[in-house]
């Protein structure tokens, strides 16, 4: 919270510090449009930031000092995230930006006079994945796993303790192993300069901002890593690649979106995976009961195997 | 007695001769070291990538007084301060140009370079300090022009007013 505080103007940080403690912890997401009032949002509730009951409004001028203090006073450095439309911060918080987009050539160049802000508070949850780990391992090692679920359901929260308790590996009977992340959107482990901002053990390797195709192949030629970690696959190529690091001996953890596994195995781009019984294990995540269902997979039938409270 | 007054008159208004004629080396030199200043920023930024405050105190290694004295202040500022990078270089720069001998036109291209500061990308603000530069360029042409025409003048009028001054009064 103290790294999203830092780059907030001073009268909205002021504010945000009166909301009610209770409030503090649980915030996912702080909203700032120019012009329009400041948004602060749990995961069930959206408080509006007041001064004595009248909401205050974010003017033009604390959007760009909220732009200078995001970026050192350095926009040009940010070259890379304005074409992306987010930057991350330390402590793996993402500022997501909505402006005017800049052209050239036909491609984005970035976005200029930025007029939103989105800031979304990445909360380790150490811990999360515990339940899950005695029923996605088989005979001593990992089994190739699928987490399925909405969106803010807590995939990338489970995919990250995963990735951590596989490398710390004392919580289970199966030896530490080197896990490598693609982290095509800086989500997983929030890299800032690509160091990690959250923490994953030692035997952790981490491509940042790298397309998963690609990804994918350059952690198996570069890395020798055991388990390879990747978020939101769902294009054609990522599951190629895939099938390449199965036949490479590597274990495989991923998420994907879908409201369920049935929806998911429809899907054409990735339904093949399936089809040829690559992933063994899949989770299924609920965003309102926020509870995960383990199935085993077994080519083309699948059981439960326990339901887990998340 | 006389005498000596009429040597103290003729020895001030030497001096005085003296220091306007060296204020416009001194605007010259300055403006080079403008220059050289500008251009190593230049090369932090869009080269090095470095961040603002670290690329203002970097530049400030490089330069002598009076003109380290302005980046070594933005750079501590935009390190303490919470402000924009705009509103802390024009400030630093209105209470530094007393320092100088720079004149008004250097002052303004200053002013107005800072106006952009750390609020654009890559390629505008490499343009915003090409453009510094070749103002500075001009700048630097007409002040060795003005050196030239006047430095001797000053001099000589300085003494020549004390000779004045002393002829007046015996």
């Amino acid at each position: 919270m103290k790294e999203v505080l830092q780059v907030l103007p001073e009268s909205v940080r002021k504010l945000t510090f009166s909301l009610p403690s209770n409030v503090m912890n649980e915030i996912e997401e702080i909203r700032l449009r120019v012009n329009r009032p400041i948004e602060v949002r749990t995961h069930t509730k959206t408080y509006v930031l007041r001064e004595q009951s009248t909401p205050i409004i974010f003017s033009e001028g604390d959007g760009a000092l909220m732009m200078s203090l995001l970026s050192q006073h350095s926009v040009y450095r940010l070259e890379e995230e304005l074409k992306r439309g987010y930057i991350t911060i330390s402590g793996g918080h993402r500022v997501g930006l909505a402006g005017r987009v800049v052209m050239n050539k036909g491609e984005v160049k970035g976005i200029r006079d930025i007029s939103s802000f989105n800031i979304r508070i990445a909360r380790q949850k150490k811990g999360v994945a515990k339940k899950f780990l005695s029923q996605i391992q088989y005979r001593g090692s990992w089994c190739h796993t699928l987490i399925v679920g909405p969106p803010k359901s807590g995939k990338t929260t489970l995919l990250r303790d995963l990735a951590r308790e596989i490398s710390i590996g004392t919580s289970t009977p199966v030896r530490p192993m080197n896990v490598g992340i693609i982290d095509e959107r800086s989500e997983i482990a929030g890299s800032v300069k690509g160091v990690p901002q959250h923490d994953f053990g030692v035997k952790v390797d981490i491509l940042d901002a790298c397309p998963k195709a690609e990804g994918l192949m350059m952690m198996i030629r570069s890395m020798s890593p055991e388990v390879l970690v990747v978020d939101e696959i769902g294009r054609k190529e990522d599951g190629d690649a895939i099938m390449e690091a199965v036949h490479a001996g590597v274990t495989i953890f991923a998420s994907v979106h879908g409201e369920n596994l049935d929806d998911v195995m429809r899907r054409p781009t990735i339904s093949h995976l399936f089809q040829q019984g690559f992933f063994q294990r899949a989770i299924e995540l609920n965003a309102s009961t926020k509870k995960g269902v383990v199935r085993k997979l077994e080519s083309d039938q699948k059981t439960s195997i326990g339901k887990i409270r998340l | 007695m006389k005498l000596v007054g009429a040597i103290l008159i003729l020895i001030t208004t030497t001096i005085v001769g003296w220091e306007y004629s060296s204020r416009l080396s001194r605007r010259t030199k300055q403006i080079r070291y403008l220059k050289i200043a500008f251009e190593a920023l230049e090369t932090e930024m869009v080269f090095g990538m470095t961040p603002l405050p670290y690329a203002c105190e970097k530049v400030s290694y490089q330069l002598i007084s009076p003109l380290k004295s302005l980046f070594t202040n933005v750079a501590k500022r935009l390190k303490e301060e919470e402000n924009s990078a705009q509103e802390i270089w024009c400030s630093s720069v209105k209470s530094w140009k007393n320092k100088t001998d720079l004149s008004e036109a250097e002052i303004n291209i200053l002013l107005q370079f800072g106006q952009t500061l750390g609020q654009q990308d890559l390629e505008g603000q490499r343009k915003q300090i090409r453009l510094a530069i070749s103002y500075f360029d001009q700048e630097e042409k007409q002040a060795v022009e003005s050196q030239q025409k006047f430095e001797s003048m000053y001099k000589s009028l300085g003494f020549l007013g004390g000779v004045l001054i002393v002829i007046i009064m015996l």
